[in-house]
């Protein structure tokens, strides 16, 4: 990317109220400065600009509401709200199948079939009652959860298809086609890797989805020879999904024009998702602190992983799902506090 | 005795670098950042200088002037004279106290 694209893209970083007020002469500043720089600047330099513009951004999107907020129609900011709640939550769901799916498999496995290569767990966890509860209590938050993700994304689909089904709605029509592609990718993906037979028994769909869902997060990839190529091409794939997934819903959100009343019923159901995911990350790290759960593959032959690959199997979903969130919370309370603005909108 | 300082937040390096540079008249950003480091030695980024004149503007210590092209000049108000001022004074006096107790043998 050049550095006068780069340098705008910077600048749309920032808040709109943000950029109506300092950003012609933001802009100004930023040209004059290359200018008088031309030719001496050095990467590191050009580097340490960019983050210092995309820091600032942030502090200026952190301060929008107190600052900036009057502004802004309420309603944006609850759509940037409730937008960040869906970027979020296509994170944390990725994250928290993967934790639970661990979590099965120490379940699911008898401990003497198994080949371990480092230390097994003292206890069997299935035996353990709050394990046992814990993971229920998780299982029952995720149907939950997606139950209300899907009623919550209704009128949002529906009204998005309104309007393009109405000609009303062409800035529509991209975050539609890339939210139906990326999950259209990911089905392509399962059905790819279902027919994949190179292991005892096949791998069924059920099996593939969870596959295509976790790999990305689990560490699984990391032990040599564990993974062929197919699959561990997809896991390049399904991480961009996810990715794709969650900037697509962003933008529709922000796009989608809803009416004053659905606006509200949409930040009462991200209310009730956020406080769901803020128990489901509780419960996540009170057990995994207490039973440090081993992570099992039955890819290839049965064994546990030990060291670092079950360590890092275990923190780059917790790590994803705290961040996811985070994102999700900041996205809530932001929407939240603008809904009361949409009264006259 | 030393008048209370006002609180400059969390952009307070920046803040009184930039309410110093004001000092001697108006300037807009890239002047604003060229002036910082002429006399301080200190680069400030683009990002930092503007989050804390946007700060700075909110507080009502520096104001915009109106400009014919897109370079918009500040300048220190009234109270951002006496906000600068307070603030350099209390700076001063930890200053005078941390020379003196090095002057009198802080060092091993």
């Amino acid at each position: 990317m050049s550095e006068p694209r780069r340098q705008n893209a910077l600048v749309r970083w920032y808040p709109p109220a943000w950029r109506q007020r300092y950003g012609d002469e933001f802009s100004a500043m930023l040209e004059q400065e290359r200018e008088h720089e031309a030719g001496s600047r050095s990467l590191i330099r050009s580097v340490r600009r960019s983050v210092d513009v995309v820091r600032g951004g942030l502090r200026a999107r952190l301060d929008y509401s107190a600052t900036f907020g009057s502004s802004v129609p309420a309603s944006d900011r609850v759509r940037g709200g409730l937008g960040l709640v869906v970027f979020g939550a296509a994170g944390f769901v990725p994250a928290v199948v993967c934790i639970l799916v661990q979590a099965l498999s120490v379940l699911s496995v008898s401990p003497s079939a198994l080949t371990p290569p480092g230390p097994m767990p003292d206890t069997p966890l299935a035996a353990n009652g709050v394990h046992m509860a814990t993971i229920t209590v998780l299982y029952l938050g995720g149907v939950v959860g997606i139950g209300l993700g899907l009623v919550a994304a209704a009128p949002i689909l529906w009204t998005a298809t309104r309007m393009i089904i109405r000609r009303q709605g062409s800035r529509v029509i991209a975050p539609v086609v890339q939210l139906v592609g990326s999950v259209a990718l990911y089905v392509a993906g399962i059905t790819a890797l279902a027919s994949i037979g190179d292991y005892p028994g096949g791998i069924n769909p059920v099996r593939s989805v969870v596959l295509v869902t976790t790999l990305p997060l689990s560490s699984a990839w990391l032990s040599v020879g564990t993974l062929s190529g197919p699959i561990l091409a997809w896991l390049l794939i399904s991480t961009t999904l996810w990715i794709e997934v969650g900037v697509a819903g962003y933008r529709l959100v922000r796009t989608v024009v809803l009416p004053p009343r659905v606006l509200r019923f949409e930040v009462r159901m991200a209310t009730a998702i956020a406080a769901l995911t803020g128990l489901m990350v509780v419960l996540v790290v009170l057990w995994s602190s207490e039973y440090e759960p081993y992570f099992y593959s039955r890819l290839g032959n049965d064994q546990y992983f030990a060291g670092w690959i079950n360590e890092t199997a275990r923190l780059i979903p917790a790590v994803v799902a705290l961040l996811s969130a985070g994102v999700m919370g900041l996205g809530f309370v932001r929407a939240r506090r603008s809904i009361r603005g949409t009264q006259s909108v | 005795m030393t008048p209370e300082p006002i609180d400059l937040g969390r952009y307070s390096g920046p803040a009184t670098l930039i309410l110093s540079s004001l000092a001697d008249g108006p300037k807009h950003g890239y002047a604003l950042m060229s002036d910082i480091t002429s006399f301080s030695g200190t680069t400030l980024g683009p990002g930092t200088l503007y989050g804390a004149l946007t700060r700075l503007e909110q507080m009502g210590l520096v104001e915009a002037l109106d400009s014919d092209d897109r370079r918009r000049p500040y300048r220190l108000t009234s109270i951002g004279a006496e906000a600068l001022s307070s603030h350099l004074a209390a700076q001063k006096q930890w200053l005078d106290v941390g020379l003196r107790r090095l002057a009198g043998g802080g060092l091993a």
